[in-house]
């Protein structure tokens, strides 16, 4: 799925096609823990601990993993409405932050769905003026705003006379959602973050909104990093997949090599972890047991080691990159780089030649 | 907080903001507690505002052969107090003592409160430690022992008296204030505005605000009964308010010792006291429940 030619090129188009539109490089957030009456660091949480990826113009980048993993930071980084610890954030060539792209241009080409569709509408505001809400912030005249705003909740499949003046509580969820979508696209963004943004409803309205999410993306053109623990959703909804463990990414590809081919045994399990709908292949034992280790003290070498069934002492040592399995594939596990010392490592080329 | 640098952009308030408060009166119009408490409070106004127009006599004016007359002696509708004077007359002028005692250091602690607990709120960080911790100093006494202990510092008059029930106040609004702000702070849809750019300034008037002025108003309007209570209190203990000036609490002290032969021209002051500030208790709960948007 490929950028469709049904919208015209964004305003803010700078390096054409092939630039890739987001370029993440060495993104770290630590939180300090604060602990005793005087406010003392304990530590730190690593939250998000070294991630390195791209978002391709017109692609839906999906971003999995259990909670904890880092994902709703990572979003939060990526939305700058936390500060990276360390990193570099490049939005279609152009650098964010100091001496780069500043922070209303940047949320102007970048925006966000949240979760939790009740929380992240103001309950004493209309609809339509949560709505118009950022195109004011960013000069558009108040009745421009509010025709702007009407027009996207057409967009969203919901009529403007009819809701446009109601206050959140009178919406349904769903409802509600297509609202904080309409919300997002006001100031006309290039980037779109969904966190999670159908997971609180129920599978029926979920399905519409997913498909109004795809009608909108042809429609304006737009990038979706769609965030889910839900590996169907992403499945249907993304070209690639990111897989992230404990603040670092385990696997990315696309979407066919990671739900085909996964390379980590997280991304294996992961998949192994969804219910299936054939009694016959029901599975007894969980794939995954007990929790992610504690991000304030991660295992040294591989993070998954702990939970991995092919632990070896070498991963303990060393912490594996992501290796490249071509095609934009690429995942970070020892079994999956050549020489690395692992027993199911493939072979490297030349000692293959000496065998 | 680098945010408070940006300048804001021009917002105009919402227009549709109106519909909300059309809505709460709405529900308060259905609360027959709340129109009745509001009917009584309304009816008291007018009396003591209209004090010099409506009260047979002068609110000075005694005379020691009429002393202790009771209830319903003729050309004395309420009787008349230890020194002869009118009780309808000394309970009509007393009101506009009381009231302005029970709401002015409300009004004030509001703005100061209202601000400080804002910026806190809304700041976090080492502001919130400083102001937070500040207000735990005051906090840590009984705000009738610290009204007493300022009043009694500061010494007699009544504006004194209005200082230090303002200081008595102030932390107790700072903490609702803070923990309301606090919350609001970390809702998606706050996170949403600061996503869209939006400078500090526009994010407390638009989003905040709003969201924080409905909980602290209702709490402040159900301190009123409060400040009036701890008026009189200040006024019976010989703070406040200095005789001969009419006042309730002060009336309450200088009939006590009419208790045994009339009891109840006695409670006549108390009485008053207990049904302002009863009214001004159950509308401030009916405020509230007509301010909650489900």
């Amino acid at each position: 799925m490929g950028p469709t030619g049904a919208a015209p090129p964004h305003p803010d188009e700078i390096g054409g096609p092939a630039q890739p539109l987001l370029g993440v490089r060495g993104l770290v957030k630590h939180f300090p823990l604060r602990g005793g009456w005087l406010g003392g660091a304990r530590g730190v949480v690593r939250a998000v601990d070294g991630v390195d990826f791209t978002i391709r113009k017109g692609e839906t980048l999906g971003l999995v993993g259990e909670s904890g993993c880092g994902k709703s930071t990572t979003s939060r980084l990526l939305m700058r409405l936390l500060e990276p610890t360390a990193g570099e954030v490049i939005l279609d060539g152009q650098g964010v932050g100091a001496g780069g792209l500043g922070r209303r241009d940047y949320c102007r080409q970048v925006q966000m769905v949240f979760q939790d569709s009740y929380a992240s509408l103001n309950p004493r505001l209309p609809v339509e003026e949560s709505i118009a809400f950022a195109p004011r912030v960013h000069g558009t005249p108040a009745r421009e705003a509010l025709a702007k705003a009407r027009e996207l909740l057409a967009a969203v499949g919901l009529e403007p006379a009819q809701f446009g003046w109601r206050y959140p509580h009178a919406l349904s969820g769903g409802q509600r959602q297509r609202v904080n979508i309409a919300r997002a696209l006001a100031l006309r963004p290039r980037l779109v973050i969904l966190d999670e943004p159908v997971s609180a409803l129920d599978k029926s309205v979920e399905a519409q909104v997913l498909n109004l999410l795809c009608d909108l993306k042809d429609r304006f053109g737009l990038t979706y990093l769609f965030i889910s623990h839900d590996l169907n959703v992403v499945q249907y909804m993304a070209d690639r997949v990111m897989v992230m463990y404990l603040g670092r990414v385990a696997e990315i590809g696309p979407v066919e090599a990671i739900f085909g081919r996964p390379a980590h045994p997280y991304t294996a399990a992961l998949l192994a972890s969804r219910p299936t709908m054939d009694p016959d292949r029901r599975r007894t034992e969980a794939p995954l047991s007990g929790d992610p280790p504690n991000p304030v003290d991660p295992p040294s070498g591989c993070r998954f080691r702990t939970r991995c069934a092919h632990a070896e002492p070498v991963c303990a040592v060393t912490e594996p990159p992501l290796a490249p399995l071509g095609d934009g594939h690429a995942a970070a596990c020892l079994m999956a780089l050549p020489g690395s010392g692992h027993s199911r490592a493939p072979a490297t080329t030349e000692a293959a030649h000496a065998a | 907080m680098s945010d408070l640098a940006l300048p804001a952009a021009a917002v105009p308030a919402a227009p549709a903001g109106a519909s909300y408060w059309a809505g709460v009166r709405k529900r308060l119009m259905r609360d027959p507690v709340s129109l009745v408490c509001a009917a009584v409070l309304l009816l008291m106004l007018a009396a003591i505002l209209l004090a010099p127009v409506i009260a047979p006599y002068g609110p000075y004016t005694g005379s020691v052969l009429r002393r202790l007359k009771p209830i319903g002696f003729p050309g004395y509708v309420l009787g008349t107090d230890e020194q002869g004077r009118d009780m309808l007359t000394r309970l009509l002028f007393g009101g506009r003592l009381s009231w302005f005692l029970g709401i002015t250091p409300v009004v004030l602690a509001f703005g100061v409160g209202g601000l400080l607990g804002l910026v806190a709120g809304f700041a976090g960080g080492w502001v919130n430690m400083l102001i937070m911790r500040t207000t735990d100093v005051f906090y840590a006494f009984p705000s009738v022992l610290l009204a007493v202990a300022i009043s009694g510092a500061l010494g007699t008059g009544i504006g004194n008296a209005i200082l230090s029930l303002t200081l008595v106040f102030i932390p107790q609004i700072i903490r609702v204030t803070e923990s309301v702000t606090t919350g609001v702070r970390n809702l998606d849809y706050v996170e949403s505005a600061r996503a869209s750019g939006a400078g500090a300034m526009t994010i407390v008037r638009v989003h905040v605000l709003p969201n924080v002025l409905g909980p602290v108003f209702v709490y402040a309007t159900s301190l009123i009964s409060v400040s009036m209570i701890l008026a009189s209190g200040l006024s019976f203990l010989g703070l406040g308010t200095q005789p001969p000036e009419p006042e309730w609490g002060l009336m309450l002290n200088t009939l006590r010792a009419a208790i045994y032969t009339q009891p109840l021209i006695a409670m006549l002051p108390g009485l008053c006291i207990f049904v302002t500030s009863l009214c001004f208790n159950l509308l401030s709960d009916g405020l509230r429940a007509a301010m909650d948007v489900r």
